[in-house]
Parts: C-alpha cells; sequence; structure tokens
C-alpha cells in the first residue's frame, strides 16, 4: 500500500493538470472571435469583381485605384534585369445586384399583391401558411393541390447555456428553392454504342404478339428532406419534429464545437420546419425543383 | 546517512536475507482492493475529462432550439389594393374546361369552374436521363411544369420520332425525312399538343397507364382519350405539376 500511494497521487496531478490545460485551452478557443453560424455563411470575396459589359445597364464605375507606391528606399536589383513597370490598374467596375421586381414587391406588399404578381407567369409557385398549417401547389391563383401541415416551427442556433432569441421571422415573404437534390438520383441509360437502324419487321429478334414495356423500379422520394432558400433560410420537411431535449442539443453543440476546432465550421441556417403526412411530403418533394417561388404567407388569402 | 528500513517490513538482514513480507500485524490490503482503486481513480479521471472537453466544445458550438412560428406582419391592404389584386388574378386565369395532370399520382384532372368533370389516369415522364454515345448530347424525360395550352388536337397523329427513340434502343436514327423516322400507332387515336413535343396521347401500353414512364407526353387510355380530346377545346389551359 505504501508503495502504491505515491504513485496514484503522482497520476491525479497528472490528469487534474491536462484537464486544466485542455479547460483554459477551450475557453481561449471559444473567446477567439467565433464564427457567427446564426447568419448565413456570407462567400467570402477573392480577386477584383467581375467585370460586366457595359450594355447591360446598372453599373456604377467606380474610381481607378492608385498605381502602387514603390519604396525608394528599397535596394536596386544588382544584376542586369529590366524593371518592369506593373500594368497600370484597369478600371474596377461594380457590379450592382440585380432587383428583383417579386422579391422587392415581397417586402411592403399583401401576400395577395404578391400572388397576383407570381399568376402573371405560367410557372408553379407554393404557398406556405403556417397559421392555416397548408402548403399548396398553385398556378395563376389556382390551388391544384394541397398538403396540411400537421406542426411547424421555426428552428434556429443557439448555444446550450444560453438560449438565444429567434430570428426575425420574414412573413410574407417570397423565397425561391436554391437547390434540390432530384438530380443526383436520376437514372441514366447509355447504350454503349449505337447500332445501324433496322425496321423492327425486319429484325430477328423482334418479339411476336402484343406490344409490351418492362416497367421501371420508381424510387420512392423522402419524406424528411431540407431546401435551402435564397435568403438564408431553409425549409424542412420532415415526418416529425426532431428532439429538442438537453441532451440531444449538448451532443449537437459538442459535435458543431469540434467541428469549429478542426476548422470545419458548418453553416446552420435558420429554418421553417413543417410537418406533414408522409405521402404529402413525397408529393411535395415532387414539384421542388431549382427557382420554384415559395410564397410564404401570414395569412391564407384567396 | 544510515539507510533505516521500513516500519512494516523485516530488516534485510543476517546471512540469507531471502523472504521480505509484510510484518505480522500490518494492515493488510489485497491485491484486487489495489486494482479497483486504480481503476476507479482512473474512470473518474476519464469522465470528469469527458465532462470538462464535452462542456467545452458545447460552449464553443451551437445546437438548433425550436420555437413557435411566429405570427407575421402583414402589410396593410385597402379594398382598392384587394380588388385590384384579385382582378389582376382573375385575368389570368381559365375560363371553360381545363386540364391538370398531377404528375406524381399520374392523374389527370378535366375541370372547369374548379370543379372536376373527369379524373382518369395516365402516364408521364419517366424522370430518366437519356446519353448519346456518339457525342454526349442528353435528353431528361421529364413531363414539364406550369401551365400550358393545348396548340391544336390532331385525330390519328403521326409521331415523328426524334433522335433520342432510336438511341434509346441502341440504333443509329435515320436521316430526317426517312420513312422509319414516322409511326402512325403509338399514340394511339387522337393527340392534343401543348407545345415543345410534348402531347396528350394515346398509348399502346395499357398496361403502364398509372406509371411514371414516358418520355415527357402524356398518355392516356382510349375512352378517356376521347373524352378529353372531346371535351378539352383548343386553346384551354393544362395544368402540369
Amino acid at each position: 500500500m505504501s508503495a502504491t500511494r505515491p504513485k496514484s497521487r503522482e497520476s491525479w496531478i497528472t490528469v487534474v493538470a491536462a484537464l486544466a490545460l485542455a479547460a483554459c485551452a477551450g475557453l481561449a478557443l471559444g473567446q477567439t472571435n467565433p464564427v457567427d453560424l446564426q447568419a448565413p455563411a456570407a462567400p467570402v470575396p477573392v480577386g477584383p469583381p467581375p467585370i460586366e459589359s457595359p450594355q447591360e445597364g446598372g453599373e456604377e464605375p467606380a474610381a481607378p485605384t492608385p498605381p502602387p507606391v514603390l519604396d525608394p528606399t528599397a535596394s536596386e536589383p544588382t544584376t542586369n534585369h529590366e524593371i518592369i513597370p506593373s500594368p497600370p490598374p484597369k478600371p474596377v467596375v461594380r457590379r450592382r445586384k440585380p432587383v428583383d421586381p417579386l422579391a422587392q414587391l415581397a417586402k411592403d406588399a399583401a401576400p395577395v399583391e404578391i400572388e397576383a404578381a407570381l399568376s402573371q407567369s405560367p410557372d408553379l409557385y407554393v404557398l406556405v401558411d403556417p397559421a392555416e398549417g397548408i402548403v399548396e401547389v398553385r398556378s395563376r391563383g389556382i390551388s391544384l393541390d394541397t398538403m396540411k401541415i400537421t406542426r411547424s416551427e421555426v428552428l434556429f442556433q443557439s448555444g446550450v447555456f444560453a438560449t438565444g432569441e429567434p430570428p426575425h421571422f420574414p412573413a410574407p415573404s417570397l423565397w425561391k428553392v436554391q437547390k434540390t437534390p432530384d438530380d443526383a438520383i436520376r437514372e441514366l441509360v447509355a447504350p454503349a454504342e449505337l447500332k445501324r437502324y433496322v425496321p423492327e419487321d425486319e429484325r430477328e429478334d423482334t418479339p411476336t404478339g402484343t406490344p409490351t414495356a418492362k416497367p421501371r423500379q420508381e424510387t420512392q422520394p423522402p419524406t424528411s428532406y431540407r431546401i435551402p432558400l435564397n435568403d438564408g433560410w431553409d425549409l424542412a420537411i420532415l415526418g416529425e419534429l426532431p428532439e429538442r431535449g438537453f441532451f440531444v442539443r449538448l451532443t449537437e453543440a459538442a459535435r458543431n464545437g469540434w467541428l469549429r476546432l478542426v476548422g470545419r465550421p458548418t453553416a446552420h441556417p435558420p429554418t421553417l420546419a413543417l410537418v406533414l403526412e408522409a405521402d404529402d411530403s413525397r408529393r411535395l418533394h415532387h414539384v421542388f425543383r431549382e427557382g420554384l417561388p415559395i410564397l410564404l404567407s401570414p395569412r391564407h388569402s384567396d | 546517512m544510515t539507510l533505516l528500513p521500513p516500519q512494516n517490513t523485516r530488516a534485510l538482514t543476517g546471512p540469507n536475507p531471502v523472504v521480505v513480507g509484510p510484518l505480522p500485524g500490518a494492515p493488510r490490503r489485497s491485491r484486487a482492493l489495489v486494482w479497483l482503486r486504480r481503476t476507479a481513480g482512473l474512470l473518474a479521471g476519464l469522465a470528469l475529462f469527458a465532462i470538462v472537453g464535452v462542456s467545452v466544445l458545447a460552449a464553443i458550438g451551437d445546437a438548433y432550439a425550436a420555437s413557435p412560428v411566429p405570427a407575421g406582419k402583414e402589410a396593410p391592404l385597402t379594398d382598392k389594393r384587394l380588388r385590384a389584386a384579385k382582378s389582376k388574378m382573375a385575368t389570368v386565369q381559365p375560363r371553360g374546361p381545363y386540364v391538370v395532370v398531377d404528375t406524381y399520382r399520374n392523374r389527370l384532372h378535366v375541370m372547369k369552374d374548379g370543379k372536376p368533370l373527369r379524373s382518369t389516369v395516365c402516364s408521364t415522364g419517366s424522370g430518366l436521363v437519356l446519353r448519346d454515345p456518339r457525342d454526349g448530347r442528353q435528353w431528361i424525360f421529364d413531363t414539364p411544369t406550369g401551365e400550358r395550352t393545348v396548340q391544336r388536337k390532331v385525330k390519328d397523329p403521326i409521331w415523328a420520332k426524334p433522335d433520342w427513340a432510336f438511341i434509346e434502343d441502341g440504333y443509329e436514327p435515320p436521316p430526317s425525312g426517312s420513312p422509319d423516322r414516322f409511326d402512325d400507332f403509338s399514340l394511339g387515336k387522337y393527340g392534343l399538343y401543348m407545345g415543345d413535343g410534348y402531347i396528350i396521347h394515346g398509348t399502346i401500353f395499357q398496361s403502364l397507364l398509372g406509371r411514371r414512364v414516358t418520355h415527357g407526353c402524356i398518355r392516356l387510355g382510349d375512352d378517356d382519350l376521347e373524352y378529353v380530346y372531346k371535351t378539352v377545346p383548343v386553346g384551354a389551359r393544362v395544368y402540369l405539376y
């Protein structure tokens, strides 16, 4: 016993020292300008902004930047190389973000007015009305299909130990689907090579009798999926609302913290989560295409 | 300096100092107890490390919290603006019979004044992608979505087969104008043309009605096709979703 006690003390001291170091390092990292996950990650501009042709209109030519000042105290090169002056910088033309008239309208118009503007196009749009509990597929103001929302919630990023304020809910607004996962699951038919055409009645292997076609195994769309939208929000269609208990959130936060520590922070935009029946979710998934307008209405308007 | 012997062990003195052990009467601790204490200490250390580690990581990271959907802020709407918006919408809405095609459930509805006149089963686009091995051209066999109009109606339509119809079967397309390009039986008895090559027509594959198997056209059974042909006029709207 007397031989083991000193060793045990040493190991305890080592463990406590390691823990203290880890805690200090973690806290220090936590203080160093954490990435704001509530805001959508803005793309980092690389290089000068693209130059647009003047015919497109709407540009404001910016003043050309002055040429770089050479340091007179810098030592002259000892070799006979000729110093080639850098070319004068090209005038930088700043691109003005194109204004979407519908999005502009959505800022201060009533939903019925936004829908009236949407209905001028032959395209489909989706009306989401969490207050009334419906999602409608529409075109020209006609309801083509209706899905019932069982439950709805706004999901937003917040610390585990301190609950933050939910983000501003932008209703009414006009969203657009940015990306759908559909194209990834399309089946490709690609014959390796083509034979010379032979009319059907001259083919040797033509079966006789009633023509039949091979039925294809249709893939079922998912019942839970997430649609990224254009203004930093996501729309999540779910079979049931996710568990938001303390330990679930703690695990999620620890995972996100680890990803941030290793330099792989993931964006978690605020999300409007809608719970639909399985068949309704699949039907809606079938409708979502890139660029599909989604009218988020605070109240259903007919 | 004198090295004193430990108090609870025998002194290693004498001519044959071989056995060293606890003195009689000293407290005896079993190896199991020692092992247990060490293991418990290690586990406690690990648990403490895990708790502190997870807490630090959780403090660095964030997690989703949920809140009820707040009520939106609706702009005040005067009667005049409401009427203007509704009349703007009414001008683009269909008058008379129109067709609604549900490409997920493969159903076609002939509608009038918002009420269904007839609902039928149909076949719509398969969603497949076909690639031409010669030059990499691709076709996506989707039924379009949105609004279209019936541009013309044809009895006993003849199908001018495009390139993909041959490539899909593994054949080189014959030259344009070749009699092999024309097919007078595949489209059934009637055709309602909606532009860009999309047609509501009949089928020789009756058993595949209700499935997504077409190249983008809408196939109907014979009776339903006849009803649609006779009920839906040229210029009628077709809504596909």
